[in-house]
């Protein structure tokens, strides 16, 4: 019934609400809407609104199905470049003042450091205009108010959440050795233009704030001055000490102290061809959060006992499995390809999706789905990033600088307290935030009763 | 209505379907798409009974499309994208705490039609069932043969069939629809599918 001569068209429905049909083509129309339970309820929605009312949607509908496919990748570019340009402008005002040097974790610094560093003028002096900048996610803070306000406070402030780590030389700075420097330089960051900086890199901590566009969503972290840069330097875990350059695999599981969320880390591949599944689930026993593999099958789930941990793994096609896994070992997943071709995946018998549809609570349905989804497909999004991820300009980093995300999507796919679980510094936090929020929209997780919230976390790769 | 891309005019929905999962090309299935882009926005305004919450759910709609035709075996691409438009529907609905009270009020639909099968005896017109159908419509009630004659035997339209029986368009469906089924019912007990 779906061949073209039972097909009606756009064109004959509206004729029908304007009533420009003759009696006989109304009954032809009308026996079809008899025969046709999608055209008698489309026809029932339309008839809601005035014939030119439904026109004009269609119209528009139209177009921006036409725009949807031609647009693909040009993917606001512009905001992007605005973006960019922002960073740059304020990025520069801090990449001088801010040297590097090597040390043990960051985050042990943080913690030694903050109470000693907000002790120091600078930190404690933010003014409350500095802190909700900080934290007010949506708020752009105009570089001209950021340069007054900031001045050496805001900087010396913003330098231990800076979790910057730019694998400049492979380490890490210090917040003691900043902050010194920091305060030793004046506040030469009048000047947007003046770039010099050696050490280039993920300065941006002062940049992480002031950005504060559309790029953060910290949770929570605003509260007084001083928790405040404690607080996110708990959120930015660092990724570790040792050279950055090797982010992924072990060095991941081998986190700081302060992370708070060590993670396990391996790939997940096919049985039958060993090829990486890209867009594969992982949930953890109990926790209502999933990690996501990807592109080459590679994932990292946050646990949070330094014991075994049960993990289900599951793919689209491939039976589901349960492994145990200790903490901080690579590991590799194989999964079999699911044996029973269940009819799970055609579509329900029609008396069974009327039960379903009338309880409200679809079972069996293609679209139960344990994690939450871009609307496109993981493939499809990890080839979003690829496409339209920026390397943070005029910073020294990894030649592929990793930064894993958690947030939550709600049931209504919403996306929420987007949160950097490692990254090699703010500029590439930002990046993937951004990337994160300027992509396809999201679907929630699905299960028996209905849309679920549920956290993910996602690895964004940012290449040179 | 403007056409995407008139090339695709004669092509039969299987066909634009296997073209599409050959090329990946998002114009194929655009062009799928619009040819029942009415029948999404119809359905989708009669759930969430705002436009502009319909336009967007058929855009989304489009999305899911091209995450889920990859996964499933297709046979009638109406009938999946009618229940794929129902589901996406309803899981807005339900995420919408106060929308509840429109979900009970809405009439839900509980016939699907699936390669035919499901069709009412009617609807089908098949003369086999000519005989046996002529019989249990003179056991309908009086309103419902009137206009299952009308509109069946006569060819009249839900207008027409309103005005000569001086009763609201509306009832004119009901009586359609509760007939119908008393006569299913009336053939099934005489073993006619």
């Amino acid at each position: 019934m779906s061949d073209k001569q039972s097909h009606r068209s756009a064109d004959e429905f509206l004729k029908y609400l304007k009533g420009e049909l003759s009696e006989k083509e109304r009954h032809s129309l009308e026996r079809e809407l008899e025969r046709n339970p999608f055209a008698r309820e489309a026809m029932e929605g339309l008839e809601q609104v005035t014939a030119t009312e439904a026109e004009e949607d269609l119209l528009a509908l139209h177009d921006r199905l036409r725009r949807r496919t031609t647009r693909r990748k040009r993917i606001v570019w512009y905001g992007m470049a605005a973006a960019a340009a922002s960073i740059l402008i304020v990025g520069t005002l801090f990449l001088q003042l801010y040297d590097f040097n090597p040390s043990p974790p960051e985050s042990k610094e943080y913690l030694e450091e903050a109470p000693p560093t907000a002790g120091e003028m600078p930190a404690r002096e933010v003014p409350a205009g500095e802190v909700p900048e900080k934290s007010e996610p949506q708020k752009t803070v105009p570089p001209a108010e950021e340069q007054s306000d900031m001045a050496e406070k805001s900087d010396i402030a913003e330098e231990p959440v800076s979790s910057g780590k730019t694998g400049q030389a492979g380490q890490n700075q210090p917040e003691a050795a900043i902050r010194m420097e920091a305060q030793e330089k004046p506040e030469a960051k009048k000047s947007p233009e003046v770039q010099a900086n050696a050490e280039g890199k993920a300065e941006a901590p002062a940049r992480r704030d002031r950005e504060s566009t559309a790029a953060r969503r910290a949770p929570a972290a605003e509260a007084a001055e001083e928790p405040a840069p404690v607080a996110e330097a708990n959120e930015l875990v660092v990724v570790e000490a040792e050279p950055v350059s090797r982010e992924k695999g072990a060095a991941l599981a081998r986190s700081n102290e302060n992370a708070g969320s060590p993670q396990l880390t391996g790939t997940i591949r096919s049985a039958s061809d060993h090829t990486p599944l890209p867009g594969a689930s992982l949930e953890v026993e109990g926790e209502n959060a999933v990690s996501i593999s990807d592109m080459e099958g590679r994932f990292s789930v946050p646990v949070t006992r330094d014991t075994q941990s049960m993990v289900t793994a599951s793919y689209a096609g491939m039976e589901s499995q349960v492994f145990a896994l200790p903490v901080g070992n690579e590991v590799e997943l194989v999964m079999q390809p699911e044996k029973v071709k269940k009819e799970k995946r055609a579509v329900p018998s029609p008396s069974r999706l009327a039960q379903d549809a009338a309880s409200g609570a679809p079972r069996d349905t293609p679209f139960i789905s344990p994690s939450p989804q871009p609307t496109v497909g993981y493939v499809q999004f990890y080839r979003y990033v690829a496409e339209n991820g920026n390397y943070p300009s005029g910073v020294v980093g990894p030649d592929e600088a990793l930064v894993i995300l958690r947030f939550t999507v709600t049931t209504t796919g919403e996306l929420r307290e987007i949160v950097p679980v490692s990254s090699p510094g703010s500029p590439f936090t930002e990046e993937a935030i951004r990337l994160l929020q300027e992509g396809p929209e999201w679907i929630p997780a699905m299960n028996e009763d209905g849309p679920a919230e549920k956290q993910v976390t996602l690895r964004i790769e940012l290449k040179k | 209505m403007p056409e995407f891309s008139g090339k695709y005019r004669d092509h039969a929905d299987e066909e634009l379907l296997r073209l599409y999962s050959d090329s990946g090309d998002l114009d194929v299935l655009a062009a799928l798409y619009e040819r029942y882009m009415h029948l999404v926005f119809g359905v989708a305004l009669k759930y969430l009974q705002d436009r502009e919450e319909a336009r967007d759910a058929v855009m989304q709609i489009f999305e899911r499309l091209i995450t889920e035709l990859p996964r499933h075996q297709v046979r009638t691409f109406q009938s999946w994208l009618y229940v794929l438009t129902r589901n996406h529907c309803l899981m807005i609905l339900r995420s919408k705490k106060q929308e509840e009270k429109k979900l009970e009020g809405l009439k839900i639909e509980y016939d699907f039609m699936e390669s035919g099968e499901d069709l009412h005896p009617i609807d089908r017109d098949d003369p086999s069932m000519e005989e046996a159908l002529r019989e249990c419509l003179e056991q309908l009630k009086h309103e419902q043969k009137k206009c299952i004659e009308l509109f069946y035997y006569q060819q009249r339209s839900y207008q027409e069939i309103s005005k000569a029986l001086q009763i609201d368009e509306n009832k004119v469906k009901s009586y359609l629809q509760n007939g119908k089924r008393n006569l299913k019912i009336c053939l099934e007990r005489k073993n006619v599918r």
